[in-house]
């Protein structure tokens, strides 16, 4: 199987660390605004064998494509990386527990409801390590202060406080959409450590799944869900100047067999005029969600100040 | 960008003041013939933003009174000449350095490598601004409150009063934040939940536990981008001795200023001034313009308090999340 997967090869961890530059106070430094990295399949689909329906939609993309012309000046866009982001375990499937996997089918073809649509398409916040797959709508700014990481992402307005200082996670009574992160260095690596997610998001999931394709068949990470034991361990490694290469260990023993691990290059060097733009997700989005769930959300009034 | 300077081309109809100033600089006369009429006596503001302390170096003074910015008209040389502008500029600089600026800090706090203040860390208010920036007695979960609003008075044009009074009838249902919507600026601020400075040497981030809501303010001298209309804003900042003033403009006009309905228009500009007066308060003013919608600038001012708990960090008010349990609770939607 390997042997006739050569770009598999590409996953492997760099062989050759970078050595960046430090910060005034001697940390590596991260500091900037990054691109996402090139686009690439989560994972090997458990059914590699489901083919489309004939005669159907061609999914999602296909339905874009006929709003929206390519524009034949436009540069040529990278060829997709083919192999999976998942390096472990080895057969790039996501390891899931026999009922979660039916649990998985059951969220994909049930998105047409409020409570299993996609917690991205709801505007909830992304979690992780979702917040780092490649897509084109986020990118990414990094600050770093003594004894401290600020990662801002505009996917959604989202930020992360990464505290270097050894302090332990908050209660576990806190639930946060993005998780309570607490970093350390490892030579020139950033380590993070994330626990305290709801359950209510989903850790992986980019691209745009074949439409009607059962969870088993995608590649895309769609409809992988965690309970509030999610556990994500992060390593953001620079593998030259502007590239940062991230691997990610998920670990939920209510949902998985073993942890299983992401590895990809995330972060791109952005041109130096990059600027992180607002997304306001929520605030235009009620329509849509009408049109796809039947869910009128533009009526509720919260009790918020 | 920073404040607009303002000045009145109506120069007939200025009483000028005479001052023993007069004689002490050579840029009195300019700027009481040309600029007082909107930017006060001594460069304290009126209709116009405050000038004192002077933000700007020559050049960029220069640049503003020929070509204009915002609703201050450009000033041709027969107006006022380079030599006139180089003088008012002298001028307001020492006022800037004699101590006639409004809010002495006498700041001792700690301070970034760069000399700043250092704001870094979870700041709140503790007032009822959110419901309310005006005086308002208590309601049903609504605490009483004085007020921000310098003089309490908001200069509504006659049809935004008229409009604000149905907002405020309407306010249960109309209001923006009820239904999760990002809150503005300045409404952010004074929102009863805390936010978290992180201050390096060309950013002021800020970010708040309402909605996740993000500030990135940039103190690098760039300028606003491109028209683009933000919920909450396009803010740039810089620091005037101790005080960090931040500029925003490229509103979309779709908050309010609190939960009481008063509102803005897309021409919001918004200029806040965070002066720290110890290593806990930061004296927080806020000039509001909209010529759509105001008759001249108003100004709000209430302190910001620093949060002093042990290991506090910013929680989440996911709002959406509400929103969502609401729809799910009544199993499609409408309440």
């Amino acid at each position: 199987m390997l042997l006739t997967c050569p770009l598999l090869v590409f996953a492997q961890e760099p062989t050759v660390e970078f050595d960046p530059p430090r910060t005034e106070w001697g940390d590596p430094d991260f500091r900037g605004h990054y691109l996402p990295g090139q686009y690439q399949p989560l994972e090997i689909a458990a059914d590699e064998n489901w083919e489309p329906p004939t005669g159907g939609s061609q999914g999602n993309n296909a339905a874009f494509s006929q709003f929206f012309e390519p524009d034949p000046d436009a540069p040529p866009r990278p060829a997709r990386l083919t192999a999976p982001m998942i390096v472990d375990p080895p057969d790039g499937k996501v390891p899931f527990q026999p009922w979660a996997a039916e649990q998985r089918n059951d969220i994909m073809v049930r998105q047409d409801e409020l409570e299993h649509l996609d917690p991205r398409v709801k505007c909830l916040p992304s979690a992780l390590p979702r917040a780092h797959l490649p897509v084109g709508y986020n990118t990414y700014q990094i600050l770093q202060l003594p004894g401290y990481v600020v990662m801002l992402y505009e996917w959604n307005h989202l930020y992360r406080y990464i505290p270097l200082d050894g302090s332990p996670h908050v209660s576990p009574d806190i639930r946060l959409g993005m998780g309570d992160s607490r970093g350390r260095w490892e030579g020139n690596t950033l380590v993070v450590d994330v626990t305290n997610f709801t359950d209510n998001t989903w850790p992986v999931g980019h691209g745009a799944p074949p439409e009607g394709a059962p969870g088993r068949a995608l590649t895309t990470g769609h409809g992988v869900f965690h309970s509030r034991d999610l556990h994500v361990v992060e390593r953001f490694t620079f593998v030259d100047a502007n590239t940062i290469s991230y691997r990610a260990t998920i670990e939920d023993p209510n949902v998985f067999t073993q942890p299983w691990t992401i590895e990809f290059n995330a972060l791109q060097r952005a041109p130096n005029d990059h600027m992180l733009f607002e997304y306001a997700c929520h605030e235009g989005n009620g329509r849509g969600i009408s049109l796809m769930t039947g869910a009128d959300l533009e009526t509720i009034r919260l009790g918020v100040r | 960008m920073v404040f607009r300077l303002f000045i009145a081309v109506f120069v007939g109809l200025l009483a000028v003041v005479e001052t023993t100033e007069a004689q002490e600089h050579p840029g009195v006369e300019s700027y009481q013939q040309v600029c007082q009429l909107c930017h006060g006596e001594r460069g304290r503001g009126d209709m116009a933003p405050a000038l004192v302390p002077l933000g700007f170096d020559v050049e960029y003074v220069l640049a503003v009174v020929r070509e204009g910015y915002g609703q201050m008209p450009p000033i041709s040389q027969r107006e006022l000449s380079d030599d006139n502008v180089r003088q008012v500029v002298g001028y307001l600089e020492s006022l800037s350095s004699s101590g006639s600026v409004a809010v002495q800090t006498g700041y001792d706090g700690p301070r970034t490598p760069a000399g700043q203040p250092d704001l870094n860390g979870i700041w709140q208010v503790l007032n009822s601004a959110a419901w309310d920036i005006r005086a308002h007695n208590a309601q049903d979960g609504v605490p009483a409150g004085l007020g921000v609003v310098e003089d309490n008075i908001i200069p509504y044009q006659a049809w935004a009063s008229a409009q604000q009074q149905e907002n405020y009838a309407n306010r249960f249902t109309a209001d923006p934040v009820r239904q999760c919507f990002l809150p503005g600026v300045p409404r952010i601020t004074y929102m009863p939940f805390p936010f978290r400075i992180f201050q390096t040497a060309d950013h002021v981030v800020m970010t708040y536990e309402f909605a996740h809501a993000v500030r990135i303010i940039y103190t690098d001298g760039s300028e606003h981008p491109l028209p683009n209309d933000f919920w909450m804003g396009d803010s740039r900042g810089h620091w005037e001795g101790d005080t960090l003033v931040v500029d925003t403009t490229h509103f979309n006009g779709e908050t309010w200023l609190d939960a009481a309905g008063n509102f803005h228009s897309n021409e919001l500009h918004v200029v806040e001034r965070y002066t720290p007066i110890s290593s806990y308060h930061v004296d927080y003013e806020v000039t509001i313009e909209d010529p759509e919608v105001f008759t001249r600038p108003w100004t709000m001012r209430m302190p910001l308090y620093r949060r002093v708990e042990e290991g506090l960090q910013l929680l989440d008010y996911d709002c959406v999340d509400f929103i969502l349990e609401s729809a799910n609770r009544s199993d499609g939607g409408a309440q």
